[in-house]
């Protein structure tokens, strides 16, 4: 950071509580004394919503630790067994209502020796099993991140957890341009997410596609309306024209910016034309950023230089060349433009027949009285899978209405197999941690 | 009419409605083809409504057993697990 540090800017606020720029350097100095003897060694990190997580954050980087960061959530036994799994010097766990400045912890005896390269070890929130865990640097963490060219403070709000690469990155984003980071109460509902981004005058805000349906289905209208953004930022799951189409009509005066990245491979590329997908011509030439991407068998494969050095050596994973990657994204070439239609791991296989979720959905949505959807594959002995989905109601039509509407509209638009046969009103779709559609048995 | 067989019989008008089509006059002996306007990816269907409510899928383990009506389909429910 090479500007003169803006002293009295607020830096953080999370839910009510607020740290200026001086405040928060002048914690993370405290803490690198206080923990100094965590210079160089492996060190897990609870982050948890609290100020201190993030004047932490500052200490251990000064500290040039190799930083393992964890769900904030995780109940104490889970965080000290993946302190052992992971070969941890020790566990610090910030308190939401301590002092900025204060941390806890716990030590561990088996440490494993340092990578000599003050890593940023993530875990990605993994579908089945074990978490993977991808080992950046700040180097590499830091790539993406744009200097603004004037010198006004961004207000960033953090809808995605901090342990997380999309955390990351909008964490980096904010304060390489000494921005105010605004953290949302946690688990708070949308109309207070919609208060908070008003009160706050949020300038950018990024989310999933699921969160930003989630908020302009049960926000107050008025709030939100009352809030107005300079840019919405979505990734991290299909970003498609339904959502796409739905915020430019909520927040005509925002860009809206699709990004497109991966905790392995970082960032790979960012669209705002608010069209789905990305333009073919991305596929024939290497981004100024370092990227390039091709398609295999209908995946999308991606070389990165915003990748991750590799997987952490105690992770269960391993083997990552740095060269090119299957990301597990499904894609379909439409003209100049390139559509993602999935992930690999969520296609139903429908007695051999591959059905793509997103494609269902995209039916669904077009059924009126259908708010939100989720579409996955249910088992069958007999079949292997059977499509089953999860519908948001409007409430107009009565349930069975609603369910004859959908059929309808499968029958028209869908092969019998991608058509589903279990069809549930709910009040909610759920999502995972990371915010994002569960679509897998395993949920 | 045992109870398995009457859940065989209301499951499947369910599944022939849904379809479009006339709701069918079904008894035990009817038998599970084509006649019924019925496809395979129905019959899975039914057989997963028919774990549902009795907790039962005769399918799980083995490769599907000799069935031609609604009363042998059922009669695979009535076995003890």
């Amino acid at each position: 950071m090479s500007r003169a540090l803006p002293r009295d800017r607020e830096a953080l606020v999370v839910a009510n509580k607020h740290l200026t720029w001086a405040e928060l350097r002048d914690s993370a100095i405290i803490l690198t004394k206080t923990h100094r003897t965590l210079s160089r060694r492996r060190v897990g990190l609870r982050f948890r919503p609290a100020l201190s997580s993030f004047a932490l954050l500052f200490a251990l980087e000064a500290l040039e630790a190799d930083v393992v960061l964890l769900d904030g959530r995780l109940a104490d036994e889970e965080a000290k067994e993946l302190a052992q799994t992971f070969r941890l010097a020790a566990l610090l766990s910030p308190t939401v209502d301590s002092d900025p400045a204060v941390v806890g912890g716990d030590a561990f005896p088996d440490e494993a020796p340092s990578s000599g390269s003050a890593s940023v070890t993530i875990l990605t929130s993994g579908t089945t099993g074990k978490p993977k865990a991808a080992h950046h640097t700040w180097e590499s963490l830091s790539r993406p991140a744009r200097r603004l060219q004037n010198s006004l403070a961004p207000r960033w709000m953090q809808t995605y957890r901090p342990n997380l690469y999309a955390g990351l990155q909008v964490l980096l984003q904010c304060f390489v341009n000494y921005g105010t980071l605004y953290v949302p109460q946690e688990g708070c509902g949308p109309s207070e997410v919609a208060s908070f981004m008003a009160t706050h005058r949020v300038q950018y805000i990024s989310a999933t596609p699921s969160y930003w349906r989630w908020l302009l289905l049960f926000a107050d209208s008025a709030t939100l309306n009352s809030a107005s953004p300079l840019q919405i930022t979505l990734g991290g799951e299909v970003v498609d024209q339904s959502i796409l189409n739905s915020l430019k009509t909520r927040f005509p005066k925002a860009r809206i910016v699709h990004i497109y990245a991966t905790t392995e491979l970082g960032r790979c590329f960012s669209v705002s034309d608010v069209l789905e997908g990305f333009p073919s011509k991305f596929l024939d030439v290497p981004s100024p950023d370092g990227v390039e991407m091709r398609i295999r068998d209908s995946e999308l494969l991606v070389r990165s230089a915003n990748a991750m050095l590799g997987y952490d050596p105690f992770s269960s994973q391993t083997g990552f060349s740095g060269d090119w990657i299957s990301t597990g994204d499904m894609v379909s070439v439409r003209g100049d433009r390139v559509v993602f239609t999935g992930r690999k791991s969520d296609i139903i296989n429908v007695g051999g027949n591959k059905v793509h979720p997103v494609e269902v959905e995209r039916v669904l949505r077009s059924v009126p009285g259908v708010l939100d959807v989720r579409v996955f594959g249910k088992h069958s002995s007999v079949a292997g899978q059977l499509v089953a989905c999860e519908i948001v109601s409007d409430k107009i039509r009565s349930d069975d209405e609603l369910r004859e509407d959908v059929r309808r509209a499968c029958q028209v638009s869908l092969s019998s197999f991608q058509r589903p046969r279990f069809i549930g009103i709910v009040d909610q779709i759920e999502l995972s941690s990371a915010q994002k559609i569960v679509r897998n048995r395993s949920h | 009419m045992t109870p398995n067989e009457s859940t065989v019989i209301s499951i499947l008008q369910e599944i022939v409605r849904s379809k479009g089509l006339p709701a069918p006059n079904l008894t035990p002996d009817t038998l599970l083809d084509a006649r019924l306007g019925l496809e395979s990816l129905d019959f899975a269907e039914l057989v997963v409504r028919m774990e549902e409510h009795t907790g039962k899928d005769p399918f799980a383990s083995e490769a599907p057993q000799q069935i031609h009506t609604i009363s042998d389909l059922a009669a695979l429910y009535e076995a003890t697990q």
